[in-house]
């Protein structure tokens, strides 16, 4: 089982990559070397490669034509992500993950590994998961995921600007109240996979749930909707959407502040529905009706900020905003100019 | 609807806001009969708690009246009397089963900002930064209470407001602070700050046996209060606390030291002054004098409670000596929940009226002038309660 949930995702990958990890001619297509090269590497590979070319073409000679040959090497290296002698040794620094929670190549996209700890059984938790129309309930982005045949399923989501993103993923793991992975359909425009691993926490602590997300880097016509989809940052979305999961199947509900009275909005109209204080407490039949219709009024869609992280606003930014608010770093406190005492 | 909310440093101001609604169904609202204003408030006044915006409701002590509930409520009625725990805890995660209500993992909608701070994030609390949920709170003529059918407590109508609405925050808060102290019959406690908090750890250290309880303050209404309460008194300006607690123990120093004071401690000693002129031009987050001399004073051995809210980085604590005498530090945000019924019982049985601590009693629409009142410690100001 290991080996073959390994295999699908080490070999599989992401349809057509735009940096083809097959060097330009040479080797047939079905068999292209693997990139056994890290990102960073590559990069230096390039780099140093361009800079040796240069450097020994203005040398001219025979050594300055090795030096050229060389850097042109490296500069292949390093675009192609394809590393000859790494191959010959049967080594390499883009090696795939050998681990059972690895969903996804390593190096191949944007990787996000999450876990948290749920006191709920397992077998509740991966029933929950693994019923994917669930998944929406607490993955902030996703609107809608329906199960077809054959472990394929549609997933809409909602991009930027409102806009909707929807794809088709299959199943390609599953072990039962241990593990499941999916991954998008091939051909499919948006590049994503991903995998649940449970597993029971010590001492009756309950599972430790843990998420493995890979998103390819965004591009074309879908980019800036995929972006969103996988939030500016999907390292946050990830944290985010499992805080979420835990909320949900430990308390039953995702707590929020979005819809709450503030002094931030327009003041609302006076005498409120439920009167003055003491007035409409007593006789206050169908108030609750009226009082989310108040509460929906204005003050809720500036207040939405609050406890929405989809909205662009996250809680660390409003944090941050808000301790510029109430940590004005140019305005010292007020005891600085006649404290109450002179200690 | 009525509420108090904050705009900046030193400006809170009564404004109409939009009343609350259900938004989750474990949710009730509660109207408002009684508030208060918390000595933790006036870190926010003050502008020390980081994550405030502009707007938001104030109050976490308040009790009052359900006027409706959510779908998932069943053991509350519109009608009920309670008093609402200022910690909002789901009741289902593993701190809350453990009993650590300010500790709850699922009740902070911004858990992230907390985490970035801390590495871990506390329960959301009832207005009180955003830190903490960004939840509105109870200065106002209604609330929202999360979580409701763990959270709030009916109360007996033998009881008036008055006499329960502290089990919201500071009686269990001073009680955890004595419990923090491992207070046992023959120890002598001593307790920095007669603030409400205070005043309730020395009464909390006489209920679980205490023999003595020093208390420390400067102002005398406060210290006053403390000797009502049975406590001997140390006027920090007029002596050396720490060789002074060292004298009245015969040399022992106290077995347990309560810290009911926290990040804007005052002091006389050059520290003290130096913390101050830090905090001013933010180079430190906490004024830490306090804390210093509870650690120099606390006997070989003993407890060191902190009951008092710290937010940062401290500078300079002389850990050395906690070290070299063994000593241990309890501390944290208030597990309210645990306490409410057992201390409510104690009220019923005459054992403690914890309205003895209020000083004055004003409507909510006075509340910037409670808080400007409270801030300046002026007219004996220990405690103000809130009426909407």
């Amino acid at each position: 089982m290991h080996s073959q949930f390994e295999d699908v995702w080490t070999e599989a990958d992401f349809g057509e990559p735009r940096h083809s990890r097959r060097p330009p001619g040479g080797e047939g297509e079905h068999e292209g070397p693997v990139v056994n090269v890290a990102p960073w590497e590559r990069w230096a590979s390039a780099a140093a490669g361009l800079a040796m070319a240069v450097a020994g073409l203005r040398r001219r000679g025979v050594a300055g034509l090795l030096a050229a040959a060389a850097g042109a090497e490296l500069v292949r290296r390093g675009a192609t992500g394809h590393c000859r002698l790494y191959a010959a040794l049967e080594t390499g620094t883009a090696g795939p993950v050998r681990s059972p929670v690895a969903s996804v190549p390593h190096e191949q996209g944007l990787r996000v590994e999450r876990a948290v700890t749920i006191a709920r059984p397992r077998d509740e938790l991966y029933r929950f998961w693994r019923r994917l129309e669930n998944l929406p309930d607490f993955m902030e982005h996703l609107e809608s995921v329906r199960e077809g045949a054959g472990g394929r399923s549609v997933w809409v989501a909602r991009g930027p600007l409102g806009r909707r993103v929807r794809w088709e993923a299959e199943i390609v793991n599953e072990r039962e109240n241990e593990l499941l992975a999916w991954r998008t359909a091939p051909g499919s425009d948006v590049d994503h996979a991903g995998s649940v691993q449970f597993r029971d926490a010590p001492g009756g602590r309950g599972t430790e749930v843990r998420v493995v997300m890979e998103y390819r880097p965004p591009a074309g016509r879908l980019g800036a909707a995929v972006a969103g989809l996988a939030g500016e940052n999907p390292d946050r979305q990830v944290r985010e959407d499992l805080r979420r999961f835990k909320a949900r199947m430990e308390a039953g509900e995702i707590a929020t502040t979005a819809g709450q009275p503030s002094g931030r909005g327009p003041a609302p109209p006076r005498g409120g529905e439920r009167g003055s204080a003491g007035a409409g407490a007593t006789a206050r039949g169908g108030a609750g009706a009226a009082a989310r219709a108040s509460a929906d009024a204005a003050p809720r869609a500036a207040d939405d900020r609050e406890a929405r992280p989809s909205g662009g606003a996250h809680p660390e930014d409003l944090v941050d905003e808000a301790s510029k608010e109430s940590f004005p770093a140019s305005d010292p406190p007020s005891w600085t100019a006649g404290e109450e005492d002179g200690r | 609807m009525r509420a108090l909310c904050w705009k900046g440093r030193n400006d809170v101001r009564i404004e109409d806001v939009p009343e609350p609604a259900i938004l989750n169904p474990r949710d009730a609202i509660v109207r408002v009969t009684l508030t208060a204003i918390c000595g933790s408030d006036l870190h926010l006044y003050d502008g020390y708690v980081p994550g405030m915006r502009s707007g938001d409701v104030l109050g976490h002590e308040f009790m009052g009246e359900v006027v409706e509930v959510g779908r998932l409520v069943e053991n509350l009625h519109r009608g009920d009397r309670v008093i609402v725990p200022f910690a909002i805890a789901c009741g289902n995660c593993a701190p809350c089963r453990r009993g650590l209500a300010s500790l709850c993992d699922n009740s902070n909608p911004n858990a992230a900002a907390a985490e970035a701070l801390y590495g871990f994030s506390g329960a959301g609390l009832f207005g009180y930064s955003h830190l903490y949920g960004g939840y509105a709170g109870g200065q106002a003529e209604y609330v929202r209470v999360p979580f409701a059918d763990v959270g709030p407590a009916r109360v007996p109508d033998g009881l008036t407001d008055e006499q329960v609405l502290f089990l919201t925050d500071i009686f269990p808060t001073g009680w955890m602070a004595a419990e923090n102290a491992e207070v046992e019959p023959g120890d002598v406690v001593a307790v920095w700050g007669c603030g409400p908090v205070g005043q309730f750890a020395i009464r909390s250290a006489f209920l679980l046996g205490a023999d003595r309880v020093i208390a420390v303050d400067r102002f005398p209404d406060r210290l006053r209060m403390a000797q009502a309460g049975g406590a001997e008194t140390i006027d920090y300006t007029a002596a050396d606390v720490v060789e002074e607690l060292k004298s009245r123990t015969g040399g022992r120093g106290p077995d347990g030291c309560i810290d009911a004071v926290g990040m804007e401690a005052h002091g006389t000693r050059v520290d003290a002054r130096l913390d101050r002129a830090k905090q001013a031009v933010r180079l430190a987050t906490d004024r830490v004098n306090v804390l210093r001399e509870a650690i120099q004073a606390c006997g070989k051995g003993g407890t060191l409670s902190i009951a008092g809210v710290y937010g940062g980085f401290l500078d300079k604590v002389p850990l050395g000596s906690a070290f070299a005498k063994g000593l241990t530090f309890r501390m944290g945000q208030t597990h309210v929940h645990r306490y409410v019924r057992p201390l409510l019982e104690r009220i019923e049985r005459g054992e403690i009226d914890p309205a003895f601590v209020i000083t004055h009693r004003m409507r909510l629409d006075e509340a910037p002038a409670g808080y400007e009142l409270f801030k300046r410690k002026g007219d004996g100001c220990v405690k103000v309660v809130l009426r909407p």
